[in-house]
């Protein structure tokens, strides 16, 4: 009888102390962009990328930060732009992405635009994935 | 509802038929009608024949269907006991009367009600959540450990206050004369007290010679097809396919028309891996030829795993309740989560014949009814798809990935319909 309870005990501890695990909790919210740039012009394309988005620093003041890219793209190649984890960087609440995107080769071919990714706030992921094909 | 029914039939019987503290407080012997009239005009009473014997007080009832009579006292424990008949002039004759002790299983709570509760605890377990996984484990756990709790404490009660409920005198014995058995005279103190215990001429597999209690094992297994009626309303294949099923079961006899085990019966695909083990009941009916009929019901606890099955995608051009546009549609992708364990609460029913081959050998054939719930899991995760042309000679695809997966459970009740061929071995003890 005595061995029973102890079993009983035993188990019951062991079943509480497994409930209470915190890996069960720790989905995080997410918000990645992955831009591919297609190449299908004749010759090799040159792009320059400029990102630009904002949020809450550290000191929870509001700030914009930049990155800039440069690509050379072969004729039939991609190039990937990869922005992972946006809220894990140095800026929390960011909700607006924008990158200027300037593509030209040495021939006749120049296009500049904006693409803009917007994440929304109530979703848990937001994960934009776009092909560019030029 | 029949589900339920048979279900709460099933753990009545087999909490309660089989327990002593819910058998009868009474046994009773068949007399003759000439045996009637000379002991309505004696003083009968029951004893243990002991040292210190308990004695009962012995009523004669009569018993209409087959002409016979009976007499009828509380029960009393001991492998015989002693009918003393006293007449007006003092004599006493003393019949000895033999019981049988009574056997059977289960009688105990944590091994007849508490697994199938415990497998109907188990079978709200979500395998994708872990804080379910965890909870009903320690119900599950917890309910069997409470059923053992109770009886340990229930188990020695029963066993103290019912021991006379244990034992029973078998119908097959029956007073006809009394003119055979000796008189003895009280007056004369020295004589000896011998009473001849009578012998069972009518041995069967379930009564030996001195009117004990036998027992038939019986070890089988089959294996047949199962034809699935499926009921689900879903555009997954999440129903059972029709297999191959195999058996193996554990059964005890100990009276000529019941019979009750174990049987366990399972079946492997490359899509699904099922099995069940399931305590069941049956009544037996004995064909002449050495041919049995038995029919049945089962009830415990059955595991489902499915390997694989398709995934699928869905498109909509509806988003939250607006049409979208001609460049943009709704992507829903399910992805089959493989390898996920379920458990449900089957309920059975079989009929079956079974025919001696040779001795102790049988072949049997019958159909097995049983309900197995299937299961099939799939991640869902929606994308918006858009393509939208962003300057000359420039094109974008854009998928935009919201919200977290979320988990699809396709739950499909499966009628299976098994055509079972088997071969058992029975065992005498």
């Amino acid at each position: 009888m005595k061995s029973f309870i102890k079993f009983s005990l035993a188990a019951l501890l062991a079943l509480c102390t497994a409930s209470c695990d915190p890996s069960f909790w720790n989905e995080e919210r997410r918000f990645s962009i992955l831009q591919i740039l297609q190449n299908n012009q004749p010759n090799t394309v040159y792009n320059k990328t400029m990102v630009t988005y904002g949020g809450l620093n550290y000191n929870y003041v509001y700030s914009y930060d930049t990155l800039y890219m440069n690509r050379t793209i072969k004729p039939g190649d991609t190039a990937q732009i990869y922005l992972k984890d946006i809220y894990s960087s140095r800026f929390t609440s960011v909700d607006t992405v924008t990158i200027h995107i300037e593509l030209s080769d040495t021939q006749n071919f120049y296009q500049k635009f904006a693409r803009t990714y917007i994440s929304e706030k109530y979703q848990g992921v937001n994960d934009f994935i776009e092909t560019i094909r030029f | 509802m029949f589900r339920k029914f048979s279900f709460l039939l099933l753990v009545s019987a087999l909490s309660v038929g089989c327990n002593s503290a819910f058998r009868s407080s009474h046994t009773a012997i068949r007399i003759t009608p000439p045996v009637a009239e000379y002991l309505s005009q004696q003083t009968v009473n029951v004893h243990n024949n002991s040292s210190n014997p308990i004695v009962r007080q012995v009523e004669i009832v009569q018993q209409t269907p087959d002409s016979f009579f009976q007499i009828q006292f509380t029960k009393l424990a001991g492998h015989s006991l002693i009918l003393e008949i006293i007449d007006s002039a003092g004599r006493i004759r003393n019949v000895a009367i033999p019981q049988s002790q009574l056997k059977a299983f289960p009688f105990l709570l944590s091994t007849t009600t508490a697994p199938v509760l415990s497998s109907g605890i188990i079978a709200t377990r979500n395998p994708n959540v872990r804080r379910s996984r965890t909870l009903t484990g320690f119900l599950a756990i917890s309910s069997y450990a409470a059923a053992m709790g109770i009886d340990a404490i229930a188990y020695p009660i029963v066993k103290a206050t019912s021991k006379n409920k244990l034992y029973a005198v078998p119908r097959s014995f029956v007073l006809r004369d009394l003119r055979q058995v000796y008189t003895f005279d009280t007056s004369n103190k020295k004589s000896v007290y011998r009473v001849i215990a009578p012998i069972n001429r009518e041995v069967t597999p379930y009564l030996d010679a001195n009117f004990q209690k036998r027992y038939r094992l019986i070890l089988g297994s089959s294996a047949g097809f199962g034809l699935v009626n499926e009921f689900y309303n879903s555009n997954a294949d999440i129903g059972l396919k029709q297999t191959p099923w195999y058996a193996i079961e554990y059964n005890v006899q100990g009276s000529p028309n019941l019979r009750w085990g174990l049987h366990h019966t399972w079946s492997q695909h490359k899509d699904f891996q099922a099995g069940i083990t399931s305590m069941q009941v049956a009544y037996v009916h004995n064909n002449p030829n050495n041919g049995r009929f038995i029919v049945g019901i089962g009830a415990g606890s059955g595991g489902f795993k499915r390997y694989t099955a398709d995934n699928r995608v869905d498109s909509t051009r509806s988003y939250r309740n607006r049409m979208l546009g001609p460049d943009s549609m709704v992507i829903k992708t399910a992805a089959f989560i493989p390898n996920n364990k379920y458990f449900f609460l089957p309920i059975s029913g079989f009929v079956k014949y079974e025919q001696e081959l040779f001795k102790q050998i049988n072949l049997n054939v019958g159909i097995n009814v049983t309900q197995v719930t299937s299961y099939t899991d799939y991640s869902i995760q929606e994308a918006l798809r858009t393509t939208e042309s962003i300057a000359p000679g420039v094109t974008a695809a854009r998928s935009h990935v919201y919200g977290f997966p979320t988990i699809e459970r396709n739950k499909a009740k499966n009628l299976l319909v098994q055509f079972n061929f088997g071969i058992n071995i029975q065992l005498n003890r």
